[in-house]
């Protein structure tokens, strides 16, 4: 008896320890999150080793006149894509245009199991104007690029440029959003439109 | 017993008998062109061979009392006169169109001629006849019918000439026992030129038999000369050239059919409705020969036909059995491509003539084959601010006084509708695009670029495909060109993208590929080697103008040693 159990111990340890190096193999590498690009490492961690995306989370709202746009942005870790482990902001949005609804997918942010299929979502932290950037953009200053797409229509997702502000005391968010069609377009160039509107410049979102 | 089997089998003979009979009158459902006409194979026909060929049709056509005639009427019978026999000068292409004016024993105010022509190595020989319904003191000709017949009197297209312009195309519309109506072929002669036909029932079977319970209706449907890029405005006159022989009958921005038989008389189409004018009767000789061209091949009398065709039994037509440009060869039984053109390796013949190099400096060039970009590249030059979306210019190529070129599309510069995305145009005839890439955006080309360079490339005429051409005009009078040099690469390059990114569908794999291409973009100190590092392999080639007038270009790849470093290979 005292023979079986101690075989059954030894089956046990080295499943656990089976097990412990699989997990090590799995996320071989811990990498920083800015490391991530055309080319990536298969199974490897690309963390946000500052924390930087933390400082984007909440809820953000911004208003003109009846049309309104909010986000809420939540932060994910190791979110496995398929391909990488990655952290990653994810969320969602509610457009209200002249006082209608158009689109509503704050759920998503609530969600975070759905990593990259939820309606904003991305990592790229930019430290530089190169791209998209607001009007007063500084060179050096963290900002991030996100994708937010158009769940309305099949095609759209556009570049969400958030730059970080204080705005009368209060955190805020200045943003540009750039609203692309990607899919194959029809022979002749007419895209359809997106629900968002095509583009947004410098709009600033407080936090709520 | 016995008598009922008889009875039975006598039935069945004739229910097979009449199936055959309504078989024979019901073949296709439109007259219709081939979308693409190809005239790299168009050969004259000797005055020797369109005798031959004629009196070799005529004996078959009796010994099958294959004459088409109204009941009561004598078979159609043609006389041709080839004293009258010459070679007419047409539209498009060298080759000539052999004519012969014939009698016919049909009364009526018209005038007939034999058109003889060799398509693919097979004779097109058709009986043309024109109602000259008005004409100028000159004799030219303002309003007219015409019609083209089978040498048996089937037949097979109509048109209708106002004001010197090809207006409209008669439809015939056979309705059988009240049924839908559908399309028929006609089968008369028409001799009388009117729109009576009210008594066709009577003139479906051969040799004046009678066949009832149909009924006829004549339409005439327009030949418009409307639509977002509609050779109305482009096409600029009759022509050919050496290197570009063919056109497009109709379809999204290869100019219209309208355009292809209007721009065979060398008039232009009214624009907006206006116009007006008179044609010439070598003017109708070259229009109605590119109808003639534009015609599929018809079975021959024993319903085959030519070899390198089969029959579609769906038009009842003859398609050929090649494709991306080849031509049948009877000798080595292969589809094979034009002398002077080299298979891309994708099934398609392509015209290999002029290199990446010469296809950038024809753009610049100002003269009879030159595009002239400059002007339009510094007009965009002054869109790149900030706060401005892309611009952008689609190029297609076009008949211009004879010569075939790539010329800007009639909109003109348009507004993209962001600052990362204009319009761009794929089709038959379009062969590039230029656009602006504002301030604060890359100044060189996205994945999406590529992509669009690929279906440019794809969608266009395998003649126009070394021309194809993508354009980034960016700040500081930097200006890119990216080339297609070999399109099975890029095609799979693009494939591979798509499936090895993650998403859900294609626009979530395609937004997860332009955020890493963006990201490495991000980073980089050198953009053009950032792209030559994501993209160089892509089959295509990146140029790069060394100065603000476009005059001098380099041919930029990674240096195969140190791949941080470009290799600039001057386009002199």
């Amino acid at each position: 008896m005292q023979l079986k159990l101690n075989i059954m111990k030894k089956i046990l340890f080295i499943t656990i320890l089976t097990l412990a190096f699989y997990n090590c193999k799995a996320q071989s590498q811990i990498l920083d999150i800015d490391k991530i690009g055309w080319k990536n490492i298969d199974n490897a961690y690309y963390k946000d080793t500052n924390d930087i995306l933390n400082n984007f989370t909440g809820t953000w709202l911004y208003t003109s006149g009846n049309t309104s746009l909010k986000i809420k942005l939540v932060k994910i870790t190791q979110y496995f894509n398929g391909t990488f482990y990655e952290d990653l902001l994810i969320g969602g949005y509610l457009y209200i245009e002249n006082g209608i609804e158009k689109i509503n997918t704050l759920s998503d942010a609530d969600n975070p199991s759905i990593g990259r299929n939820a309606s904003i979502k991305g990592n790229n932290i930019y430290n530089n104007c190169k791209y998209l950037p607001v009007n007063d953009c500084s060179e050096g200053e963290r900002n991030l690029n996100l994708s937010i797409k158009d769940v309305t229509s099949n095609g759209h997702i556009g570049d969400l440029r958030i730059f970080k502000r204080i705005i009368n005391g209060k955190q805020a968010f200045k943003i540009n959003i750039e609203m692309n069609y990607l899919l194959v377009s029809p022979p002749d160039g007419k895209l359809p439109n997106p629900t968002l509107p095509w583009q947004m410049h410098d709009i600033v979102f407080i936090k709520q | 017993m016995k008598q009922k089997t008889k009875n039975y089998l006598i039935l069945g003979f004739l229910l097979f008998g009449i199936t055959l009979l309504l078989f024979n009158c019901t073949f296709e459902d439109e007259v219709s062109q081939p979308k693409k006409i190809d005239f790299r194979n168009v050969k004259t026909v000797s005055f020797e061979e369109a005798v031959a060929h004629f009196n070799s049709k005529k004996i078959k056509i009796k010994n099958r009392q294959l004459g088409y005639a109204r009941k009561g009427e004598s078979p159609l019978e043609l006389t041709p006169n080839w004293q009258t026999l010459k070679h007419n000068e047409i539209a498009y292409t060298d080759a000539k169109l052999t004519t012969a004016i014939t009698d016919v024993n049909r009364d009526g105010n018209y005038e007939s001629e034999l058109y003889f022509i060799n398509i693919n190595g097979i004779i097109r020989n058709v009986i043309f006849t024109i109602f000259k319904d008005k004409t100028d003191e000159k004799g030219n000709i303002v309003n007219a019918r015409v019609f083209f017949n089978d040498l048996d009197g089937q037949f097979l297209d109509g048109y209708i000439i106002e004001n010197g312009i090809f207006t409209k195309r008669y439809k015939l519309e056979i309705t059988k026992n009240e049924q839908k109506a559908s399309f028929f072929p006609f089968f008369i002669f028409q001799s009388t030129g009117d729109n009576d036909f009210s008594d066709f029932g009577t003139w479906c079977v051969p040799n004046g038999g009678e066949l009832p319970g149909f009924s006829i209706t004549v339409s005439t449907s327009n030949l418009t000369a409307s639509g977002p890029d509609d050779g109305g405005g482009s096409v600029e006159g009759a022509g050919h050239s050496a290197s570009y022989n063919w056109y497009y009958a109709n379809g999204y921005g290869e100019g219209t059919y309208s355009s292809y038989i209007n721009g065979a008389t060398g008039n232009t189409l009214p624009a907006g409705g206006g116009g007006g004018t008179v044609l010439t009767s070598g003017q109708v000789t070259s229009a109605t020969a590119a109808i003639l061209l534009a015609m599929p091949i018809e079975p021959d009398e024993d319903g085959k036909c030519p070899e390198g065709y089969v029959l579609n039994p769906t038009t009842g037509k003859c398609d050929p059995i090649c494709s991306g440009g080849k031509i049948y060869n009877t000798s080595t039984k292969n589809c094979e491509c034009p002398k002077g053109l080299k298979d891309d390796g994708n099934g398609n013949c392509i015209d290999k003539s002029i290199t990446n190099c010469e296809s950038l400096k024809r753009l610049l060039q100002n003269d009879s084959i030159g595009s002239d970009i400059l002007p339009t590249v510094n007009e965009l030059r002054t869109k790149l601010a900030a706060k401005d979306n892309e611009w952008s210019i689609n190029y297609r190529s076009s008949w211009v006084g004879g010569n075939r070129k790539n010329i800007p599309d009639m909109n003109g510069i348009q507004k993209g509708i962001s600052r990362t995305r204009s319009e761009f145009y794929y089709g038959t005839s379009w062969v590039g695009q230029i656009h602006t890439h504002p301030i604060n955006t890359y100044p060189i080309f996205s994945w999406l670029d590529l992509r669009a360079l690929m279906l440019i490339y794809s969608g266009t005429h395998n003649d126009f495909k070394n021309e194809v051409f993508l354009m980034v005009v960016a700040p500081n009078n930097i200006t890119f060109v990216i080339k297609v040099d070999n399109i099975e690469e890029l095609i799979k390059n693009i494939e591979n993208d798509i499936k090895n990114s993650k998403g859900k569908n294609d626009n979530e794999k395609i937004d997860f590929i332009m955020e890493r291409m963006e990201r490495d973009y991000r980073k980089s100190t050198n953009i053009k080697q950032t792209f030559l590092d994501l993209f160089g392999k892509y089959g295509i080639s990146l140029y790069e103008s060394i100065d603000a007038n476009l005059n001098d270009w380099n041919k930029l790849e990674l240096n195969v040693t140190d791949n941080q470093k470009i290799n600039e290979t001057p386009c002199n």
